[in-house]
């Protein structure tokens, strides 16, 4: 699955959404789901800070996907990158842009869905503390779906414990 | 609240198998994100 999906902001940002499905093979073979990676892209220069509408949107798009493909879940990377351009900079002193993205995501699909009449929504965010640095990533998935999630919990686990 | 953020589950010292699984999709990402940014003009026009 390879899918990009546009979207221009009130502000003027011009966001690619991309969707791709995931090499599957670290999985157990019965994992009969596809795992599909979200990547979102600013691909024009504008330098101002998002605003909660535009996150709301984004997290919408993202959830629309969700819901029109029944058997997936998603996953987000929270990159290192240091562009990020905030309305909150006091609160962001000694946080790293991956800890910043990774709090914003959660906050994002916390928002887009708080008193509406959606169906249930499971994110469950991951964080792998290695010497050099912390990777964050979120997985999420329709409630019904919470056994994939264990399922690859279980294999990220393992991996984790795994001697080279 | 619709939308439940779980526990998160904490990896301490991964091994060298799961850093390079994560590294890879790291890399894999950059390089779709210059993708995107070089595909920009098909998808918004301009003013």
């Amino acid at each position: 699955m390879h899918i990009t999906l546009p979207y221009k902001s009130i502000e003027g940002h011009e966001y690619l959404i991309k969707l791709e499905s995931l090499d599957k093979t670290i999985f157990p073979s019965d994992l009969d789901i596809e795992v599909v990676g979200v990547i979102l892209e600013v691909v024009n220069d504008l330098k101002i800070p998002n605003s909660r509408t535009t996150l709301n949107a984004l997290s919408r798009i993202i959830i629309n996907f969700l819901n029109e493909n029944d058997n997936i879940v998603l996953y987000y990377l929270c990159d290192k990158d240091c562009d990020i351009i905030s309305r909150m900079h006091p609160r962001r002193e000694g946080v790293t842009p991956q800890e910043y993205r990774n709090m914003i995501f959660s906050k994002m699909f916390e928002c887009a869905f708080r008193n509406s009449n959606e169906n249930q929504y499971i994110d469950k965010p991951i964080e792998i503390n290695s010497e050099d640095e912390i990777y964050y990533i979120h997985l999420i998935c329709r409630n019904h779906h919470c056994k994939y999630l264990d399922s690859i919990e279980e294999t990220i686990t393992i991996l984790a414990n795994q001697m080279k | 609240m619709n939308t439940t953020t779980q526990k998160p589950l904490v990896i301490e010292k991964p091994s060298q198998k799961l850093l390079d699984f994560v590294r890879g999709l790291e890399k894999k990402k950059e390089e779709t994100k210059k993708e995107l940014r070089s595909k920009r003009d098909l998808y918004f026009s301009e003013k």
